[in-house]
Order: C-alpha cells, then structure tokens, then sequence
C-alpha cells in the first residue's frame, strides 16, 4: 500500500476524533481526580452508559440529539448518585478506598448493561445530514469525525471560559487547591464535589454516545477507553486540564499514525508514548510535583 | 453602605458608629473538648465573650489555642460539649455554615489560594455571602482599607511578603462583613510595622462593635486591644481575668506565657 499524504492527513483527522473522545473521557477523570482526589475506575463505565443511553433513547425517539441529551443526563445521575450514596462515606480514608468502590461500581454497570441488553453489542447510525465527507481542497475528510473534533473544541472552550471566568470557576479552582479555605469561606464543598462528579461523568457519557456511532456499543467498551483516558491524564499530569487535552489530541494522533505505518504496534503506541514522557517528565506535561504527597 | 470600609475604619468615619451587617451575639462555649486522632487538646474548656468584646486567648505553644478557634469554626475532626453563638447552637453545623452565621476565620497559616490572584483570593470571601454585595464597590473599599493590596489586586497572592499575605487573608475574611472574627496568631511572621498596621485595623473592627477572639503569642499586641484574657494550659482553660489585672499579673504572665 502506498503512503499518500492524503492518507496521512486522513488518519491525521481519525486520530483527532479519536482524541476528542480521549479528552472528553479524561477532563472529567481529571477534575474528579483534582478535586476529590479520587482516582475514579468507574468511569469507563459512565462512558458505556452514555452509549447505551443514548442508543435506546435514539430507538424511541429517532433523534440524535435527544440521545446526546439523554446520554449526558442518564449517565450524570449514575455518576451524582455514585458520588452521594456510595463515595462519600469514604473521603478521608486515603487513595485506594474509593478506588476499589468505583472499580466496583464499574462491574455493577457493565452487568447491568449485560443483562438489560445482552452481550453482544448494539450500533446506531448517523443521521443522514451527518454521514459523508467533506472536500476540503487538500483531501476529502469524514464529516462525522471533522464535527466532532471541532464540537469538542467548542466545548473546552467553554470549559476554560468557565473555570477562568465564572464565579462556579473560581470555586472550582480554589477548591482543586485549598478545600478548607472554601468551607470557611462559606461554601458548600460536599456540593461542588457532588457536581463535579456528576458532571465528569456526563462528559464521560457524552463521549459514550458521540463515540457510538464509529464503533457500537458493548457492555466493555468503556475497558480500553478507561486504559487510555488514564494515559492521557498521566501523560497530561494528573489534576490538569490543559495536560488532558493536549496529551489527549496528541495521543490520539499517535495512535492512528502508528496504525497507517506499524499496525502491528499500534496498541503499544500509547504506551512507549508514556513512557518516554514519564522519562523525561515524571508528572507528566503539565503536572505539578508533589500532588500526591 | 460600603459596609467593609465602614466596619474597618470606624474610628475615624464619623460620628455614629456602624453595626456590622450581621448582628451579632454572645459566642458561648460550654464543655469543648476536642481530639486530634487520640490526643485530647482541648479539654472542658468554657468562656463566653460577650457581643463587640475582644477577647484574647493567650498560652504557651501546645496548649490548644488554635484548635479551641477550629473547633468553634467546626474544624476539628471529633470534639464534644457545646458552642453557641447568637443564640442558635453551632456545634453540629459544619464550617460552610458557621460562616453563614456571622463568624470569620483567618487561620494562622494564612492560607492564600496558590494560583490565584490577590482579586481573585478576596472574591473568594464574597463567593458564598447571601448578601449579594456589588463585588467591585467591596474590593474597592478593601483596596482602601488595605492600602497595601491595592496596587497589587492582579498580582498572585503567593507572590507577596509573609505580611501582605496576613493582611490579604484578613481581608478576604472580612469581605462578608462578619460579626465574629477569629484571629490565630496575626502577627507571627509579620515585620512590626505591618503588625502596627494590622492592629490599628483590629481596633477599628472592634469599634465598629465586631466581636473578636485573638490569639496571640505576643502577649503585648493582644493586650492592646483586648478587653478580658483567657489563658490555656496544655488543653485546659486555667486563668480568665480583664486585660488590666492581667497586666499587672507579672506572676501569670510568667507562669503560662512566658516562652
């Protein structure tokens, strides 16, 4: 097969979905982490149930956009009430709590997933207004996949806005640092953790359905995209959003590039790709030292 | 009414004096015992300090001043007895609440939000106020109590001297107009002049009828402007008297604070 420029730019856009996927899946296993300090397993299940989510709403109703909806709210309320009833009672147990309830969590979802609709998998497809590609001079790209890094550049965009410019922001950020000061402060800490996690875990679902239609829905898809969020946030240093969308996007690309030039090392991409950061930057790009300590 | 100016700087604002926005009440604490993990560092302690009073908490280093001012801002992580203030019960409100009622903390280790600027860190003493105070007219009134803060609003707050950063927290925890202040140890760190400057706002808190509760290694500045001393020994509250026989007390002074 022949290389073209054409077909590395293609792959360039297929790994720059793939990415945004990586991103939406890691900003909420970051802020959770930055926040509530909690490594969170479950959230490869939250990603699954968005899918499943939208997929059955989408049979209802016909609407991709009532099952982008439905995936961010079902999956939400999974993730507010794993927060509320299940992971709170934790907090100030150190690390590994939380981290084997939510590992937990995740085996209840994915059954459930199995024994409410079976275990071979369902597929949606695309809205006819969406399937095809676009020419764009230099090479003809999937539409889907081009909306879908850009809708996902949007967002974080209002993301940063968000956290940079809004009172809930400053919440957020003073939280990610100093949680004793805000409750002296007059705030509320167990709600903000309470949104947070809800909120991560409807990204998470938001990427579940978006990521549907380019490879279906199994009760296990969240395993591999779990594996790789957690790369990213690695990669990116663990609490840091900018380290998760750039680590994200580049992983993204690494990882289909090395599929059109060594497929056979395509899933060890990610892998040499963290070590060599981790080499020469133990916490990541943009991690801070000490996080953990 | 630009409330934190007003409140800071009573003495010389005007003919009458202002009320803090939230009014206040006695503090009563009855019973407080309070343990980190097995350590027992406050024990059966019980005062009151009456509204508009300042009262200093004085002792040796251990002997559980600070974890007397956590407790009462519902900080420690297990204590019994009872805390009221106002007349509402407080000792089963957690923190975020307690801040709803009137009460301020500025914690000895200051605390400034790393990462955020010196703006930023005094929006934060005003995020949670029901009072919906205008945000602009506050920092600008804060900017001309602290003079100090002023040019450096934009600044990050970590980026300043020991002192500014003690001036900084006080203002963030004053921002919501308390009625209440609980103060750990404001001039540890701080170069004297800052100290005098820090203690002159004291004073204009305390006339503008803002109950405080000091605690103070510098036995001198506390007494400055405190009205009644309480004194702790390893947990227990062994010694409360009025600042003038307190001073004269050369025999107490050097039996529980001398270092």
């Amino acid at each position: 097969m022949d290389i073209t420029l054409d077909l590395v730019l293609q792959q360039a856009v297929t790994g720059l979905a793939l990415g945004a996927v990586y991103v939406l899946v890691a900003v909420g296993l970051s802020l959770i982490f930055g926040l509530l300090t909690v490594v969170n397993f479950a959230h490869g299940a939250f990603f699954m149930v968005g899918a499943y989510a939208g997929i059955a709403t989408h049979e209802y109703t016909g609407s991709f956009l009532a099952a982008g909806v439905a995936a961010v709210v079902v999956s939400a309320l999974i993730g507010a009430f794993s927060e509320r009833v299940l992971v709170r009672p934790l907090y100030g147990r150190g690390i590994d709590y939380p981290l084997l309830l939510t590992f937990g969590i995740s085996y209840v979802l994915v059954d459930a997933a199995r024994i409410l609709f079976g275990r071979q998998g369902l597929s949606i497809d695309l809205p006819e207004a969406l399937q095809g590609g676009i020419d764009l001079g230099f090479g003809y790209f999937p539409l889907y996949r081009m909306l879908l890094v850009a809708g996902t550049l949007v967002l974080l965009a209002l993301l940063w806005l968000g956290i940079e410019r809004t009172r809930w922001g400053l919440i957020i950020r003073a939280g990610a640092r100093d949680p004793l000061i805000l409750r002296v402060l007059g705030v509320d800490v167990s709600r903000v953790w309470l949104a947070i996690f809800a909120f991560g875990a409807g990204l998470a679902g938001l990427a579940g359905i978006l990521a549907a239609p380019l490879r279906g829905a199994t009760p296990e898809m969240g395993d591999g995209v779990l594996v790789s969020a957690f790369v990213v946030t690695v990669v990116g240093g663990m609490g840091s959003l900018a380290g998760a969308v750039v680590a994200g996007f580049g992983l993204g690309v690494a990882v289909s590039l090395t599929t059109l030039f060594a497929p056979a090392f395509s899933d060890l991409a990610m892998f040499v790709f963290m070590a060599i950061v981790l080499l020469v930057r133990p916490n990541g790009l943009f991690g801070r030292a000490g996080l953990l300590s | 009414m630009s409330t934190v100016h007003t409140v800071l700087s009573a003495p010389t604002a005007g003919a009458v004096p202002p009320v803090p926005h939230t009014a206040g009440g006695a503090l009563v604490i009855d019973g407080l015992n309070a343990w980190y993990g097995r350590a027992h560092v406050v024990q059966d302690v019980g005062f009151a300090v009456a509204p508009g009073e300042a009262v200093a908490l004085l002792g040796r280093n251990g002997a559980g001043k600070t974890s007397t001012l956590r407790a009462i801002m519902g900080l420690m992580p297990r204590m019994s007895g009872t805390i009221s203030y106002a007349g509402c019960p407080l000792h089963r409100a957690p923190a975020h609440a307690r801040f709803h009622r009137g009460l301020a903390y500025v914690p000895e280790d200051r605390r400034i939000v790393p990462g955020l600027t010196v703006r930023e860190n005094i929006r934060l003493g005003l995020i949670a106020s029901r009072e919906r105070r205008d945000e602009d007219t506050v920092i600008a009134d804060i900017a001309r109590t602290f003079p100090r803060l002023r040019e450096r609003l934009d600044q990050m707050g970590t980026s300043m001297s020991g002192g500014e950063q003690q001036m900084l927290s006080i203002a963030r925890a004053v921002a919501a107009g308390p009625s209440l202040v609980l103060l750990d140890e404001p001039s540890e760190g701080v170069s004297p002049l800052l100290v005098d400057e820090m203690y002159e706002l004291f004073a204009g808190m305390k006339a503008a009828g803002t109950t405080l509760l000091l605690v103070e290694q510098e036995v001198e500045r506390a007494l400055e402007i405190a009205d009644r001393v309480c004194v702790l020994d390893q947990g227990r509250l062994v010694h409360v008297t009025s600042v003038d026989d307190f001073r004269t007390d050369a025999a107490a002074q050097a039996r529980w604070c001398a270092l």
